[in-house]
């Protein structure tokens, strides 16, 4: 009895209830309220304040002198050493987007109009900027980005962070002012998400 | 009972005392008001049993009189679903405006497209017209469970246990409607005796899960204070820029030539 004509139709009918059961899962952070939104300034995005050090431990220079000092057998374990760092340091900055995506989120929910067009382009440009992000770590993974290149993600991506510090610092600024205001009209509602 | 093996009757009155149950349970406790959706679900769902027993009185089990009543009055039923898979969005999503207010728009357009799919590709014999557009409409009844529940994980928007519980309700009975129509489908003369069967154990396993969500209490729905609307107006564009920046940069390092001036 052949029952391959099945197979397609069980496969995404457990792929759908497989997302479904997925989407019941709790949220690795609690759900965002407007006092998480207002802590968010003061918690998050300290990774950039980390850039000029960064930059430092990936400089060519300092390379060149270690191999020069050192001999090419510390030069490797320094240059493999500084890599984990900046994979490190990518993923922290990656933290920081993730909180900002949160954040932007958060204020969608709490907002009494949403467009639509503006939170696909939203879920569209985070699709593309987790995988580009996965690309770079997977090439520094696989030595195969240079030293130069990660310098440019690291000035890259402090650049970036500094105008999100700014820009968190704006959005705390605002929903802690939203929230007194809220609480003043609703005082216990604003953990009601 | 002309034509219906005792088995297949057992199960089907177990089922329609078991609707019956919630059915009078929703009512007596004025738990309908929180799910009208469900309730008059139910309702027709016990309405339809009881007019399709007139039917196999009257004509026998399978007789063309009796199929075709059995496909019209799924009409009726498959409108008070939907009305029930509204109700469950609305539950989980209607306390954030601004969500809400887009999230029935895009369920109304998939829904739309995908029955109007169902219709094109319905065919043209009546059988297969009603058939197909059964199935289709049990897939519409799954991808949007599953749409609106990615919907509300996107916002973090956390759903209550006795929402969970009638959506995984209607999906599992839908997810399993599906699998078992392509079996009928292909396997018409052969299988048509477990589809109803199977058929009747999903919708069983469904009712008994419903049951268990409307035993609970109703959840008090606490009011949500909502942000000043010119926040996102402001800031909704500006993190797209951003993002848009930082992946276009992002693409000029990953690609050599982004390195020329």
């Amino acid at each position: 009895m052949n029952v391959l004509f099945l197979l397609p139709v069980v496969l995404i009918v457990a792929l759908l209830l497989f997302v479904f059961l997925w989407s019941l899962r709790t949220p690795r952070k609690p759900a965002g309220s407007l006092a998480d939104a207002a802590s968010l300034e003061e918690s998050g995005c300290r990774h950039a304040t980390y850039s000029p050090q960064i930059k430092q431990a990936l400089s060519g220079a300092d390379l060149e002198y270690v191999a020069t000092n050192g001999g090419d057998s510390l030069a490797r374990r320094v240059r493999r050493e500084r890599r984990r760092i900046a994979f490190a340091y990518l993923s922290a900055l990656r933290e920081d987007f993730d909180r900002l995506l949160s954040l932007g989120r958060t204020i969608a929910k709490l907002s009494p109009e949403v467009v639509a067009l503006k939170e696909a382009e939203r879920l569209q440009l985070t699709a593309e900027f987790l995988w580009r992000c996965r690309l770079i770590e997977l090439r520094l993974l696989l030595g195969m980005a240079t030293m130069p290149q990660v310098a440019g993600i690291s000035d890259l991506v402090s650049s970036l962070t500094i105008r999100v510090e700014a820009a968190l610092k704006e959005l705390g600024e605002r929903a802690a002012a939203a929230a007194q205001m809220s609480s003043s009209v609703n005082r216990g509602g604003l953990n009601a998400v | 009972m002309a034509g219906i093996y005792q088995f297949e009757f057992i199960l089907w009155c177990i089922s329609l005392l078991l609707q019956v149950t919630v059915f009078i349970y929703l009512l007596v406790s004025k738990k309908f008001r929180a799910y009208p959706g469900l309730a008059a679900y139910l309702g027709i769902n016990i309405l339809q049993s009881l007019v399709l027993y007139c039917f196999y009185i009257a004509w026998g089990f399978k007789s063309p009189q009796t199929k075709r009543a059995a496909w019209i009055t799924q009409i009726p039923v498959l409108s008070m679903r939907a009305w029930a898979i509204a109700d469950v969005c609305r539950l989980l999503l209607n306390r954030y405006a601004g969500i809400w207010a887009m999230a029935w728009r895009i369920l109304a357009v998939l829904a739309s497209a995908l029955l109007l799919g169902s219709i094109l590709i319905a065919g043209h014999s009546w059988d297969k017209v009603v058939f197909n557009l059964n199935m289709s409409l049990e897939w519409t009844t799954v991808l949007l469970i599953v749409v609106v529940f990615l919907f509300a994980r996107n916002y973090e928007i956390a759903s209550s246990p006795i929402v969970r519980t009638i959506a995984l309700g209607f999906l599992l009975y839908s997810s399993f409607a599906v699998i078992n129509a392509t079996i009928l489908n292909h396997w018409l003369a052969r299988y048509s005796d477990a589809w109803n069967i199977l058929g009747t154990l999903s919708f069983l396993a469904s009712v008994s899960l419903w049951l268990s969500a409307v035993l609970k209490p109703v959840p008090v729905r606490k009011k949500v204070a909502m942000l000043p609307a010119d926040i996102y107006q402001t800031l909704a564009p500006e993190l797209n820029l951003r993002l848009r920046t930082l992946n276009d940069r992002l693409s000029r390092l990953w690609n050599p030539e982004g390195h020329r001036p």
